[in-house]
C-alpha cells in the first residue's frame, strides 16, 4: 500500500476554471454586501408561508402549501441544484436570518465543543428525522411539517445564539449534511484565485472576518519601510466563514454553505467560485479527510437513499405487520426504528467496514494501525454517486409527478384569503410534469448513471492505494454497489404507494 | 433592508387574521355513507355511491354531490366527481382510484334547502 502524501498547506497552484464571480451581472450580485439576500428573503418568505399554511390551512397535504412545498418542491430543487450548480439551498437558506439576529445577541467566545466537532451528530439527525418522517408521516401532516420548519429556525437561532462557529450548519442540520455531502458532486467549488496571496495575506479575512468595531488598518507587506498594501476593516465589514474554512485549504465542498462572506470578506478580491467538471471532488484524494464521520455520513446516505424509498413500497406494510405480530400491536414505532437502524445503520456500517476489511485481506496489505479507517475513508467517497442517484430518482419522481400541484394550492390559498385576481377556481387537474411512467427511464438513468459512477471512483481509489492489485481491493466494493443498485431497481420497479397516518 | 425579515413575517402572519373559514357544515344532522368503507378498493374506475339520509333516516333525493379525493401524500392531483339528482337518496358519483396508496375523501353535500354537509372518509386502495 503506498501512502498518500502529506498535502501541502495551502492548495498548490492549479488551474482554474471559469470564475462565476467574475461574470458580468450574476458575479456582482453574488458578490454584493447583501447578495444572499437575493435567495434569503424569497426563501424566508416562502418559508413563512409554509409555516403558516402549515397552521392554519387544510390538513389534507396534497392541499397544503406546507406539504407541497416540502416534500414535493424543496427536495426536488434541491437535489436538482447539487447536480448542476451547487449548494445554493444552504446559500438562500433563510433558517440564517435569524441566525445573524442570533449573532448580535450572543455570548461569543464560545466554541462548540471540541468533543462534537464531528459529523455524529448530523447522522444521528438524519437518522432521527428519516425514522419520525416514516413514523409520524410527517410528509403527510401539513402540521408537522410547519412544526418542523419552526424547529429549525429555532435550532439555528439557539446554537448561533450561544457558539460563535455556525455550529448549527456544520455539526447539526441535517439538510445540511445531506447538501454538504451531494455539493461534493456540484460543478462549482470556492477557491484562491491565487494561493500566493493567502500566504502573504495578515488579516486572512475570509475566515476571520472584515468586520471591526472600529476601524483598523492592515499593512499585509512593508517593503523598504514603505507599507505597500493595506486594507481596512470596519463596522461595514462582513463576518469570516461561518463553518470556519480557509479558502486556500480548501479542497471540497463539504462545509461550504456557499454563503459567499469569504469573497465579501476578502480585501485581495482573491477568491474565486469556479466551474469544474462535476465530481472532481470525488476523484480527488486530498478532497476527503481520512475520518470516520466523513466517511460514515457518505456511506450512510446512499443506504437512506433506498431505506426512504423502501418506505414507499407495498413491501414495507408486509415487514412492519410481521415485526409487529412480534412486538405486539401498536408498536409501528419500534418496527419502524428496527428496520432503519438496520437499514440506515447497521447495514451501511457494517458494509463499509467488512469492504474495506475485504479489500485489505485480499490485496494482501498489513491492516495495522490506522490502515482500515483510511481504506473506509479512501472509498467512502465513491458512495456519493449511487446516493445522490437513488435520491434523485426519488425525489424526482416526486417533483416530476407533482410539481404543478403547488399552482391550484396557491391560486385556492389565495381565495381563501379573498384574493380573487386569479379567478375563483383553481385548476385541480394540474398535476404532473411528467406521469409516473415517463419519468421511469430517468430513474433508470439516475440509478444507473450513479452506480457507474460509484464504480469508477471506487476502481480509481483502488488503483491508487493498491497498485497491481487494485482489481481485488476494488472487488467487495463493486459488489456493494451492484447489491445497492438492484435493490434500488427492485424498489423503483414496485409500484409506489402513497401512505398516510390516518388509516394506521 | 435589515427590517425585510420581519415585515416578511408581520406581514405573513396577519394573514391569519383574514383567512376564510371553510364552508361550514350547516347539516350535522345528516347522515352521508360511502360504499367505499367496507370493501377493499382496487385502482380504477367505478361508480362511488353516496347515500344521504335527514335526522329521521329519511332519504335526502335533489342534493348536489361534490367528492374529492386526495392521496396522503403531498403533490397528488386530487381526483373529483359530482352528482345530482339521486334516487331513494342515492347517488352515483363516477369515480377513479388514480393509485394505491391511502385517500382521504371528501364527500360535501349541497342539499335542496341550502345547507351544506361535509362529511370525510379515509380509504386504503391497493393495486388489482
Amino acid at each position: 500500500m503506498t501512502t498518500p502524501a502529506r498535502p501541502p498547506l495551502y492548495r498548490p497552484d492549479v488551474p482554474l476554471g471559469p470564475d462565476v464571480l467574475r461574470l458580468p451581472v450574476i458575479g456582482r450580485l453574488l458578490k454584493a454586501k447583501r447578495g444572499r439576500l437575493i435567495l434569503q428573503i424569497p426563501l424566508l418568505i416562502g418559508a413563512a408561508l409554509l409555516v403558516y399554511d402549515g397552521f392554519t390551512g387544510s390538513q389534507i397535504a396534497s392541499q397544503n402549501l406546507a406539504s407541497v412545498g416540502v416534500w414535493v418542491h424543496y427536495r426536488g430543487f434541491v437535489i436538482l441544484a447539487l447536480l448542476l450548480a451547487g449548494n445554493l439551498f444552504c446559500m438562500g437558506c433563510p433558517f440564517t436570518l435569524p441566525r445573524t439576529l442570533a449573532r448580535r445577541l450572543s455570548l461569543r467566545g464560545r466554541r462548540w465543543p471540541k468533543a462534537l466537532r464531528n459529523k455524529w451528530i448530523a447522522i444521528g439527525g438524519l437518522f432521527v428525522i428519516f425514522w419520525l418522517y416514516e413514523w409520524l408521516d410527517i410528509w403527510a401532516s401539513p402540521l408537522l411539517t410547519a412544526w418542523l420548519i419552526v424547529a429549525y429556525f429555532v435550532g439555528s437561532f439557539v446554537l448561533e445564539a450561544v457558539f460563535t462557529e455556525s455550529a448549527f450548519c456544520k455539526y447539526v442540520c441535517p439538510l445540511g449534511a445531506f447538501n454538504f455531502a451531494y455539493s461534493t458532486l456540484s460543478p462549482t467549488q470556492i477557491t484562491a484565485r491565487d494561493p500566493a496571496i493567502c500566504r502573504t495575506c495578515v488579516g486572512k479575512e475570509c475566515i476571520n472576518g472584515s468586520y471591526a468595531e472600529k476601524p483598523v488598518i492592515l499593512i499585509d507587506e512593508i517593503a523598504d519601510g514603505v507599507p505597500t498594501k493595506t486594507h481596512q476593516h470596519g463596522p461595514d465589514g462582513v463576518l469570516g466563514c461561518g463553518t470556519l474554512l480557509f479558502v486556500p485549504q480548501m479542497k471540497s465542498n463539504m462545509d461550504c454553505t456557499l454563503c459567499l462572506d469569504c469573497a465579501r470578506a476578502c480585501p485581495h478580491d482573491n477568491v474565486a467560485l469556479t466551474l469544474h467538471a462535476p465530481a472532481r471532488q470525488l476523484r480527488d484524494p486530498a478532497a476527503w479527510p481520512a475520518r470516520w464521520d466523513v466517511g460514515a455520513l457518505v456511506v450512510a446516505l446512499a443506504f437512506m437513499g433506498i431505506t426512504n424509498a423502501f418506505g414507499m413500497i407495498p413491501p414495507i406494510y408486509a415487514l412492519l405487520e410481521s415485526l409487529q405480530g412480534v412486538l405486539g400491536a401498536g408498536s409501528e414505532g419500534i418496527s419502524l426504528l428496527i428496520v432503519f437502524l438496520i437499514g440506515n445503520l447497521a447495514l451501511p456500517g457494517i458494509a463499509s467496514v467488512a469492504a474495506a476489511r475485504l479489500a485489505l485481506l485480499l490485496t494482501g496489505t498489513r491492516a495495522a494501525g490506522t490502515a482500515l479507517r483510511d481504506t473506509f475513508a479512501a472509498f467512502a467517497p465513491a458512495f456519493v454517486p449511487i446516493g445522490a442517484g437513488i435520491w434523485a430518482a426519488h425525489y424526482g419522481f416526486h417533483f416530476a409527478v407533482g410539481a404543478l400541484t403547488i399552482i391550484p394550492i396557491f391560486h385556492n390559498f389565495l381565495i381563501d384569503h379573498g384574493i380573487m385576481i386569479f379567478g375563483g377556481s383553481p385548476n385541480w387537474a394540474l398535476g404532473s410534469l411528467l406521469s409516473p411512467d415517463q419519468f421511469a427511464p430517468m430513474e433508470v438513468i439516475l440509478v444507473i448513471g450513479g452506480y457507474l459512477g460509484s464504480m469508477l471512483i471506487a476502481r480509481q481509489v483502488a488503483a491508487r492505494r493498491f497498485g497491481p492489485k487494485a482489481q481485488l481491493g476494488w472487488l467487495p466494493y463493486a459488489l456493494i454497489f451492484l447489491l445497492m443498485m438492484l435493490a434500488a431497481f427492485s424498489i423503483f420497479s414496485q409500484p409506489m404507494e402513497m401512505r398516510g397516518t390516518g388509516l394506521h | 433592508m435589515r427590517a425585510l425579515p420581519v415585515i416578511a413575517f408581520l406581514f405573513v402572519f396577519a394573514l391569519t387574521g383574514c383567512r376564510a373559514s371553510q364552508a361550514p357544515d350547516t347539516a350535522q344532522d345528516v347522515t352521508i355513507t360511502v360504499n367505499i368503507t367496507e370493501t377493499p378498493q382496487k385502482v380504477g374506475q367505478f361508480a362511488l355511491m353516496v347515500t344521504l339520509l335527514d335526522a329521521a333516516q329519511n332519504p335526502i333525493n335533489g342534493a348536489k354531490i361534490d367528492v374529492t379525493g386526495d392521496m396522503t401524500h403531498a403533490g397528488m392531483v386530487p381526483v373529483k366527481g359530482t352528482a345530482e339528482g339521486g334516487a331513494s337518496g342515492l347517488y352515483a358519483v363516477p369515480f377513479q382510484w388514480t393509485m394505491s396508496g391511502d385517500w382521504i375523501v371528501t364527500v360535501r353535500a349541497t342539499l335542496p334547502d341550502g345547507r351544506i354537509a361535509t362529511r370525510r372518509f379515509e380509504v386504503r386502495v391497493s393495486n388489482p
